[in-house]
């Protein structure tokens, strides 16, 4: 074969091109290796450090997640130390994410779009490992109108039932509902109707009570594949109109309790045994203050302690974060400490242990505060805990 | 605020709420009352979501863009006045819902009572600017149309919130 001149050019182009290709390639895995060659050669060599990604461990009692509306997510923190352990990417639907405790999973209902804001919805009960945070199963919704309820986030607009088997979710399109995921079997229990009642809140293993607009409580109790069989209601007993129960409950060892607007307590049993009211404002210099904001009541079960998030104003100031919590004996009824905030709060709650801490939201340093709940004390305040945090959920918590 | 479905799949069972008269202290009369049924009503915000709005004077220094806006008695959200819309236009690229909840607010530049539709903003996520919770007359979740914690993007294509407008859609 003859070559031209330009052939020949051409050929010593390509093979030099060649030439500081390889050159190049030579270079950049001789740079790669270098740390590694010059490592191994050193008197001193230390081997890189390897990457893993790390597990929980058995959970303490002072671990809390918070829960962030704005970037829906929820981060776990322990609380003696302010570490963050580790988070779950959430949705706009989820609110409360349920710790499962014996089954060591963590599961909570989400609404996903095939384009993020918008596209084909699919929602579904998420299903995650408490060990690793990893999603080991999902239980999908039926398809249909969506129905979850949605808005500023409320605790129980989702619960586990006791035992842990049933998720009751509530729904509002704007029908009112509840559906029942069995986590346990993975199954989709069933739908059922609830008009003029809403939220869910636990009474036993198979059923759950709700607030009604009527001024009662309902009791809806499901059978072993999640439908209805039976419902029932208290008498009349609060004032829906004018001063109604705030749709958030802190339970007790026997009974939810909730707070009216102006600061009364009701308490109701899974049996629809209702006692109550029981004013908060025990002493003259009380009035004026009253209960609000987006997680007001929180309990101590072994301790019969009861913490309401209290600040001082009137009528429609319900949602008013609260400078004070003030703490009751639930037996003799009685206020044993007011405890002063070191920030305005919305949200409160306490661990369920014997050395039990004190939770509050402190958003405008984007914070949670820690108090030792039998004191008052400030431990510390976490920082950075998510944007927008509305719930806390301690681990343990009923 | 927040959630679901597709209006026609919604007719047969959507709630609605209809204006009444004002109280003296807020939502409680100005919310009105919440029906559910199959009624189309032709007074109802569904039906009423694309007319015209009344031209209504402002206050010389009123301030759309402030929570303290004499249309916000009632709003929880985010001002699309803040977002890109003004206070009854969506910003570009949103959906408005057509299913609302409804207030009468009193407007300090005439001394009248208009009923005021709260609609939400639909498609894009949180604006995030010019949070708003008025708390007048507000009631909890269980009284759904007195409360304004719900998140009302029902019957849209998607029920993710953007923001939310306050169209005066008549007087009380």
């Amino acid at each position: 074969m003859k070559l031209s001149l330009r052939d020949a050019a051409c050929n010593a182009g390509k093979r030099r091109r060649g030439v500081i290709a390889s050159a190049g390639l030579f270079s950049l895995a001789a740079l790669m290796l270098a740390p590694i060659i010059h490592a191994a050669t050193r008197p001193d060599a230390i081997a890189a450090e390897p990457m893993t990604v790390e597990t929980l461990g058995k959970p303490g009692p002072h671990w809390v997640w918070t829960n962030s509306m704005m970037a829906p997510s929820a981060r776990l923190f322990d609380a003696d130390t302010g570490r963050m352990l580790g988070m779950l990417t959430t949705t706009g639907t989820t609110n409360t994410v349920a710790t499962n405790l014996p089954r060591r999973e963590i599961v909570f209902p989400g609404s996903y779009y095939s384009r993020y804001s918008h596209g084909t919805r699919s929602d579904v009960v998420g299903i995650y490992s408490l060990d690793d945070l990893q999603p080991i199963a999902e239980v999908a919704l039926p398809d249909g109108p969506p129905k979850i309820a949605n808005g500023y986030p409320i605790q129980h607009y989702n619960s586990l039932l006791d035992g842990g088997r049933w998720l009751a979710i509530y729904n509002f399109n704007p029908t009112m509902s509840v559906s029942l995921v069995d986590v346990a079997a993975r199954s989709y229990g069933g739908e059922i109707l609830t008009a003029g009642c809403g939220l869910v809140f636990p009474a036993g293993a198979d059923a759950f009570l709700q607030l009604c607009n009527d001024g009662t409580v309902q009791r809806v109790t499901v059978d072993a594949t999640g439908r209805e069989v039976s419902r029932e209601r208290t008498k009349k007993f609060f004032d829906s109109e004018n001063n109604p129960l705030m749709d958030k409950g802190a339970r007790g060892t026997e009974r939810w309790w909730f707070s009216t607007f102006s600061g009364e307590l009701f308490g109701v049993s899974p049996a629809l045994d209702t006692v109550g009211p029981w004013s908060l404002h025990e002493r003259a210099e009380d009035q004026g203050w009253r209960p609000g904001g987006r997680m007001p009541l929180a309990i101590h079960q072994a301790g019969g302690r009861l913490f309401v998030l209290m600040h001082e104003g009137g009528e429609d100031t319900h949602k008013h974060p609260g400078t004070e919590v003030w703490v009751y004996d639930m037996t003799s009824r009685e206020r044993i400490r007011r405890v002063q905030l070191r920030a305005p709060s919305p949200s409160i709650q306490v661990s369920q242990d014997d050395e039990p801490l004190l939770y509050a939201v402190n958003p405008d340093e984007f914070a949670l505060d820690v108090y030792s709940a039998t004191s008052g004390e400030h431990l510390r305040t976490i920082t950075e805990v998510g944007f927008g945090v509305v719930l806390i959920e301690p681990f343990g918590s009923p | 605020m927040h959630p679901s479905s597709r209006l026609d799949q919604l007719t047969s069972r959507v709630t609605r709420t209809i204006a009444r008269g004002s109280s003296r202290r807020g939502f409680l009369g100005r919310l009105g009352m919440f029906l559910v049924g199959t009624t189309a009503l032709p007074l109802l915000p569904v039906a009423r979501g694309h007319a015209a709005e009344p031209a209504v004077a402002d206050a010389d220094d009123s301030d759309p863009n402030s929570c303290d806006y004499w249309r916000y008695c009632a709003i929880d959200g985010y001002l699309c006045s803040c977002c890109g819309g003004t206070y009854s236009s969506c910003p570009p690229g949103t959906e408005a819902s057509q299913i609302t909840w409804i207030g009468t607010c009193r407007n300090p530049a005439d001394g009248r009572d208009y009923i005021i539709s709260y609609n939400d903003c639909c498609g894009r996520s949180a604006c995030g600017r010019c949070a708003c919770d008025r708390t007048e007359g507000d009631r909890p979740v269980y009284t759904p149309a007195r409360a304004n914690d719900i998140m009302w993007c029902l019957g849209t294509k998607t029920q993710v919130y953007n923001c939310s407008v306050a169209r005066v859609i008549g007087t009380a």
